[in-house]
């Protein structure tokens, strides 16, 4: 906190050593509160100014939802006629159709299963990628992998580095929010795929509670305002003497406007996640009203995810809640290595609405046009049974989509093999996947950079390609 | 080395190294370039400033950092070719590179100075000062470049090699042996610390006033001893402590007060950690399930006790690389254990994946972490980069990278036992001698048997065969018979612990440890474990092996959760894909491992009683196992061959037989069958002989205690390792030999161990310059907020340059060998941290005040070169340890158990799970647990602040004090409360104003809680929201 200290407790110069491109600069403005004029700075004029990534965590099986395989049903109870990788679970059975009905949808005529005849609706918003792949068939790695470009802890989550990236446009809001309710929790490889890895720590996910009380740890004062405000004018005037006197004033400062922050956030969150604004119609459209409650709590994920993005959060991350079926928990719901159909069935009904009113609503409100929004798991199922009813980890050939803010809708990117097995063509990565995200986001993802341990770390490491052909 | 004068010098150290580099550049490239390339000057190249710049500095700076993007046969990006004066005049996209005699035209100097986005070499460290001048005056002379045409692709590749870049990187400045500074005397000025006579002053102080930069003069004592206090301990001095050192107006009384806080046990406490956060200490691997290193905490309590011993830090290195193999390990008499071995518990703090499908992709990640934290930890350097290719930097080559790779990967993760020799070992002649006297009391009370019984014995033998059938022994090839390899042979096993003693001849039995039985069963030849005392540990793995078949079996019994698996590529985890089997009911049988998944995948076998697993071990005494018989052909062994006729005179034949110890395969077998069947007696009321013996070896037993178990590594199969081409797991090239990095020893290790004990002496070789500067660059960083070189675990290419070379030559070279008269005090040993730190913190530069003079924020606004002291925010640790400290909760015991973050104790035991780290702790900028971390960041969120105002624990902690606070000063005034609350959580008095500003603020708050005047004394509340206020300024997390 010495006199060239900014909030980061790195001194500008060590800041701006770290980082390339300026970003630094933007990043450090960020920090303190709002964020302004790092346009100037970006790449390119960004299409989109935040990012709502609705993480499937678990594994979604695409050749049952966005990837349709005729081939699977008339090889059914077939052995696979390919080689077939390492699985995790070494439990392989045969070919197993799809379990949903596929059909073309909207204008474009995506072809889009029955598992989310919601989102199908809004097929052409969507592009949807058929030939993702990972490197990972764990769900820690994976997890850590997709969120962070590495199959570790210890780096940056890509929502730390959006915020880092661009600051924050929110003043009494982290810049990057994960929402739990329910059972929700962090995916396998924990809270460290929301981390700030390296970078500073105020670009960290800050894991909101929806339906909890508080929502946020800590975020309850055990004092009226009035009495916390009288005290934290008499810690600033202490501290402003301890600034003086210790040649630290500007970083005193520092200090003090942070504590406003979380002063100013107490007040802020319990606003965000107070529905009583919302019109009865709003509700109903989320599914807030729905019988299921993991729907309910879900459908709230996805209306404070819209109140989110309508204050300038800059990357909301959204997590599913488990119903324990066939492996899946809540630390990866989707994962239906025994009993698939109605695990997957649950779990789609749990996020099918929800996410085509987020849509919807983002769309009328005119909040599509700058919003990215992400739909995606650590990797795909396989085309073949785990056992007699499930499907076990497929990271080497998957479908994700993107809408709004920077991507064409009504596209499909890539494909994989007559059994959806493997990608093969257009094949991408995950890299290309944030990538892509930075670059709507109007940065060049070669260039956000932060020199640690003797490298310059990057979310795509050495890897990413933008995927053009998506782009709007 | 002589002093710096010159402020224009300040790399000067560097400028003479560097020249030096450059020569032997230069004869390289002549040697391998030939005259091919060199040829005649183009252009007006003549001899002098010029040629000497081209040859010296821009030459070498072109093929090292610019000609991998911008050569004419290469890639040629932006259409630059750098490698021909043609090509740098030409120029690129952007225009031409070098315009002779006009550097603001010569778009390489808007490159090379970062003034645009134009940042190269891209990815790369910046270039030096002296580089960017080298340039633009080799541009002003004229730019003349001796390259007059495009070198070939072949011609390119010789100037380019990795031998030639090798060699220039290899006189980095770190590299360099240690000078031997003499130390100066300052010219200017005869006050403050141009005064002092203390080196690292004398140091400081001549830079200083090279620079015309003013020191900041003293700060008041309160303010030091505060600061003494916090560096050393991490907690604040008590009111006590306080009034102590005030009142003391010795001379040396700051000396004493360092001796008292370096000598508390705080001090170990604190310091441990600062060391905890250079190896990533961590107790869980991570991952999903994120599961325990077992014993882990051991390793930390190792860390705080070798400090507290003041352990010479050479030594302190040794142990974490191979302490379990030193030939002089350390007893701790106090315990019994070998602290030595303890010291190799970080090799274990790696992540681990859970069940990977790619074994050896997994090998490789824990493997380059164990590399990565090593190189950084100790050396300063990123080996860890060069695991695809060469360093792009630094003189590290792939090789090096898969050097230590075989080095590491020649042990396996493992759990250890740590007892010193004779520990346990009291009762272990005494219980061997009562097996032996069991042995001949049971052949007598046998024999006695058979001879009273044989007509029974010979009746009920048909009844007898069907129980023996289901129980006894299947056949089984003897071990070592089998010729298909060491796997088959348990002879060639590696054995670890207390409990096995080789391979035992038929016959052998184990005492039953508890019941109403002597014995149960007798034993084939094989490995048994736990044949003298059942609480002993073993763990029997078998050397490398390429899985070629489906299945492996192996003839084995066990019981209490004795563990038999497949460990492929030296995973250590179980589950899923990587079998197991866990012995429970102590019957013989063949056991079928599962091994098509693994097909072509290098593997061992491992059995294991349950506290050696080194994964989730079950603390189960009593575990034990016996391996008779591996077979590696994938088909079934036969089936239980029936026993052969139990047959009364073979039976006597085969008792005596055994009691000579001669007992044959059959003997055994037939024996056992009669134990099953109960043709013979194992009841010890049967025989009263033979139950007086058992009652005494089990009570003797019983007085042995259970191992102490640590985290480790046990040497497994020696083998170098292939480097990975371009770092793909699936692709190896040529196989590298085991040894140290190749800029500090080539030598290649032995081939009868992994190489830990060589890797480990390397490490501190009088040899390797880095171990010592980086060591004590870390120390200074802890004393003075700052590291001479400021990025403390980089010193390659990428990091800061030193701001005090000599300085630092002058610490490291003292740190190793303090004999030299011009340190202060009495001689330290070698390697002493506690010296060390005694040095630094009796400097004056260390009790300066923390405001800069005018010149000082004029000229180093940064504060590089000390000229005041560096404000500090506290870490996390010593946050939440002051916070206890001052609400008078803090629990100051030492070592032990991991401890949850609500607690009491100090921070340095509260549990480190890498999924969960305590929420306290997270706020404020924990030390990394996947990688070495020297620097903490000091960041300030809003989580920070929501957590020390509105938080439980710091709440409950203010309200625990508060209680105290009315009860034991009862009569006390409010303002004087409010002092000794400042002195108490500040050490120091409040200002008049602060007094007022405090108590109007508590008038304000009582009305506002609705406490009347008369009850205000007594309210714990109101006082709690004082403790609480002050445990929330900036001031207490600070250090000034």
């Amino acid at each position: 906190m010495s006199t060239e200290r900014g909030g980061t407790g790195l001194s500008r110069r060590e800041m701006l050593g770290r980082s390339s491109a300026g970003f630094g600069l933007a990043a450090l403005a960020g920090l303190a509160g709002r964020q302004a004029g790092a346009a100037g700075r970006l790449a390119h004029t960004p299409r989109a100014k935040r990012v709502i990534f609705l993480f499937m965590s678990g594994g979604v099986s695409h050749v049952d939802s966005f990837d349709p395989k005729p081939a699977l049903a008339a090889r059914a109870g077939q052995p696979m006629p390919v080689p077939v990788e390492r699985t995790q679970f070494n439990h392989n059975g045969t070919i197993m159709p799809a379990q949903w009905e596929f059909r073309p949808r909207g204008r474009s005529g995506i072809e889009i299963s029955e598992l989310f005849p919601e989102m199908a609706a809004h097929a052409d918003k969507l592009a949807v990628v058929r030939s993702m792949t990972a490197k990972f068939s764990e769900h820690a790695q994976g997890n850590l992998f997709i969120h962070t470009g590495f199959p570790f802890l210890g780096y940056p989550s890509a929502g730390a580095w959006a915020t880092y990236g661009l600051g924050r446009e929110c003043d009494d809001l982290p810049g990057y929010v994960v929402l739990q309710s329910g059972d929700a929790g962090p995916p396998h490889g924990g809270v460290a795929c929301f981390g700030n890895g390296f970078l500073p720590s105020d670009t960290q996910g800050s894991i909101l509670k929806c339906d909890a009380d508080p929502p946020l740890r800590d975020i309850r004062p055990w004092e009226d305002a009035a009495a916390q405000r009288a005290r934290l004018d008499w810690l600033a005037s202490m501290n402003r003497r301890f600034g003086a006197q210790a040649a630290a004033a500007e970083a005193v400062e520092a200090a003090i406007r942070t504590h406003e922050t979380a002063f100013r956030m107490q007040a802020a969150v319990p606003a965000l996640t107070d529905l009583s604004g919302e019109t009865e119609a709003t509700k109903r459209l989320y599914g807030l009203d729905a019988e299921d409650k993991q729907q309910a709590a879900y459908a709230r994920q996805c209306l404070l995810a819209r109140r989110l993005a309508e204050r300038g959060v800059r990357f909301i991350e959204l997590s599913c809640l488990s119903y324990n079926i066939g492996g899946g928990n809540n630390a990866n719901p989707w994962d239906n290595h025994g009993k698939l159909k109605e695990g997957h069935e649950k779990m789609a009904r749990q996020v099918d609405r929800p996410i085509a009113a987020l849509l919807t609503d983002l769309d009328q409100r005119g909040l599509l046009d700058d919003t990215l929004v992400v739909w995606a798991g650590e990797f795909g199922r396989t085309p073949f049974s785990q056992g007699s009813d499930g499907r076990d980890h497929n990271p080497l050939g998957f479908s994700i989509w993107l809408a709004g803010g920077g991507v064409k809708g009504g596209m499909v990117l890539g494909a994989t093999d007559d059994l959806g097995y493997r990608a093969v063509e257009e094949v991408v990565t995950l890299y290309d996947l944030w990538a892509t995200v930075l670059h709507c986001l109007g940065v060049d993802h070669e260039n956000l950079t932060f020199r640690h341990g003797g490298r310059d770390m990057r979310l795509t490491d050495v890897h990413g390609h933008v995927m053009q052909s998506i782009l709007s | 080395m002589q002093g710096m004068t010159n402020p224009a010098s300040i790399y000067s150290w560097f400028a003479i190294r560097r020249s030096a580099a450059a020569r032997a550049a230069v004869l390289i490239v002549t040697c391998v370039a030939g005259s091919a390339v060199r040829g005649h000057a183009a252009e007006g190249f003549g001899a002098g400033e010029a040629t000497d710049l081209f040859e010296g500095e821009i030459r070498p700076y072109l093929v090292e950092r610019c000609y991998e993007c911008h050569a004419t046969s290469g890639t040629m990006e932006q259409g630059l070719a750098l490698d021909w004066a043609g090509g740098l005049r030409e120029g690129g996209a952007s225009g031409p590179a070098v315009v002779p005699g006009d550097p603001a035209a010569s778009m390489i100097m808007t490159a090379l100075e970062h003034r645009d986005e134009l940042l190269m070499p891209k990815g790369g460290p910046k270039p030096t000062a002296k580089i960017v001048s080298a340039f633009r005056r080799w541009i002003e002379l004229g730019a003349p470049d001796p390259r007059s045409r495009p070198p070939s692709a072949d011609e390119l590749a010789k100037e380019a090699s990795w031998e030639a870049i090798f060699a220039r990187r290899k006189q980095w400045w770190s590299l360099q042996p240690l000078a031997h500074p003499t130390v100066p005397t300052p010219t200017a000025g005869r006050s403050g610390l141009a005064a002092s006579e203390h080196p690292v002053d004398r140091f400081l102080a001549t830079r200083l006033a090279a620079e015309g930069i003013e020191p900041t003069a003293e700060a008041d004592r309160e303010t030091l001893l505060r600061r003494a206090t916090l560096v050393l301990t991490g907690l604040p001095p008590t009111p006590e402590e306080r009034a102590a050192f005030l009142a003391d107006g010795d001379a040396d009384a700051w000396e004493k007060l360092v001796d008292r806080l370096i000598e508390s046990p705080a001090f170990a406490e604190r310091w441990a950690r600062h060391w905890l956060d250079c190896v990533r200490y961590c107790e869980t691997h991570g991952s999903e399930g994120d599961p325990a290193i077992p014993h882990a905490w051991r390793f930390r309590d190792w860390c705080i006790r070798a400090i507290r011993d003041d352990l010479p830090i050479d030594r302190f290195i040794r142990e974490q690389i191979a302490g379990d193999l030193l030939a002089d390990p350390r007893i701790d008499p106090a315990t019994g254990v070998n602290e030595s071995a303890l010291g190799i518990g970080q090799l274990r703090m790696v992540p681990h994946g859970y069940t990977p499908t790619d074994a050896l992709d997994e090998l490789v990640t824990f493997t380059d972490n164990q590399i990565d934290v090593i190189s950084k930890a100790f050396l300063g350097m990123t080996v860890s980069c060069a695991r695809c290719h060469n360093h792009k930097f630094d003189a590290i080559s792939q090789a090096d990278f898969y050097a230590l790779f075989g080095t590491l990967a020649s042990s396996r993760p493992a759990v250890m036992e740590v007892d010193a020799p004779g520990r346990r070992d009291a009762a272990r002649a005494d219980l061997t001698g009562l097996k032996h006297h069991l042995r001949d009391a049971l052949a007598a009370a046998w024999l006695e048997h058979v001879a009273q019984h044989s007509e029974a014995i010979a009746d009920g033998r048909t009844a007898q065969d069907e129980v023996v059938k289901k129980t006894a022994w299947p056949a089984a090839s003897a071990p070592g018979e089998d010729a298909r390899g060491t796997v088959t042979d348990l002879t060639a096993w590696f054995p670890s612990g207390s409990g096995l003693s080789g391979v035992s001849p038929p016959g052998e039995f184990r005492v039953a440890a508890e019941g109403d039985r002597a014995v149960v069963r007798l034993l084939p030849a094989g490995i048994h474990s736990n044949l003298i005392v059942a609480s002993d540990g073993g763990v029997l793995r078998s050397p490398d092996f390429t899985v070629q078949t489906d299945a492996i079996h192996v003839l084995v019994a066990g019981s209490g959760k004795a563990r038999l698996r497949l460990v492929v590529r030296n995973y250590p985890r179980v589950g899923l894909i990587y079998p197991q089997t866990t012995l429970e009911d102590g019957t013989p049988r063949w056991v079928r491992i599962p091994t098509a998944y693994w097909n072509g995948e290098t593997a061992h076998l491992e059995i294991a009683t349950a506290a050696d697993v080194p994964v989730d071990p079950a603390d189960i005494q009593g575990s034990w196992f016996s391996i008779v018989a591996v077979d590696i052909s994938g088909a079934a062994p036969g089936g239980t061959p029936p026993p052969s006729a139990i047959d009364p005179a073979r039976i006597e034949a085969a008792i005596k037989a055994w009691q000579a110890g001669q007992a044959t395969a059959d003997d055994a077998a037939i024996i056992d069958a009669c134990l099953i069947a109960e043709v013979l007696p194992t009841r010890l009321d049967a025989m009263p002989a033979v139950a007086d013996l058992v009652g005494r070896s089990r009570s003797l037993a019983a007085s042995v205690p259970p191992p102490v178990r640590a985290a480790g590594v046990v040497e497994g199969t020696v083998a170098d390792q292939p480097l990975f081409i371009r770092g793909n797991h699936r692709q190896a090239g040529l196989t590298v030999p085991r040894r140290f990095l190749e800029a500090l020893d080539p030598t290649p290790f032995p081939s009868d161990t992994s190489g830990r004990p060589q890797l480990a002496d390397a490490l501190v070789a009088a040899s390797n310059p880095l171990t010592p500067r980086v060591f004590v660059n870390r120390v200074w960083h802890h004393v003075f907020g700052r590291g001479i070189v400021a990025s403390v675990d980089t010193f390659g290419a990428m990091g800061d340059l030193p701001t005090h070379p000599e300085l630092l030559d002058f610490l490291a070279t003292r740190f190793v060998a303090p004999t030299a008269s011009d340190l202060p005090g009495p001689p330290a040993q070698p390697w002493s941290l506690k010296a060390l730190v005694r040095l630094l913190v009796t400097s004056r530069a260390f009790r300066l005040g923390v405001q800069p003079t005018e010149s000082a924020a004029r000229l180093d606004p940064a504060n590089s070169l000390f000229s005041h002291a560096r404000l500090r925010r506290l870490e996390a640790e010593a946050i939440r340890d002051s916070l206890l400290a001052v609400s008078g909760r803090l629990d100051r015991t030492l070592c032990g158990p991991p401890v949850a973050g609500e607690g009491d104790r100090r921070s340095v035991y509260v549990q480190v799970r890498r999924n969960a780290i305590s929420p306290f702790l997270a706020a404020f900028d924990p030390p990394s647990t996947q990688s070495t971390q020297g620097r903490r960041d000091e960041s300030h969120v809003p989580a920070q602040t929501l957590v020390l105002m509105n938080g439980p624990f710091v709440r409950n902690l203010a309200m625990h004090r508060a209680e105290r606070l009315v009860k034991e000063w009862p009569d006390v005034p409010a303002a004087d409360r409010v002092g000794r609350l400042f002195v108490e959580t500040l050490a120091r008095e409040p200002t008049p104003d602060e007094l007022a500003a405090t108590a109007a603020w508590l008038d304000a708050r009582a009305v506002a809680r609705g406490i009347q005047p008369a009850d205000r004394s007594g309210s714990v509340p109101l006082w709690a929201d004082v403790c609480h206020a002050l445990m929330n300024l900036e001031e207490f997390i600070h250090v000034d």
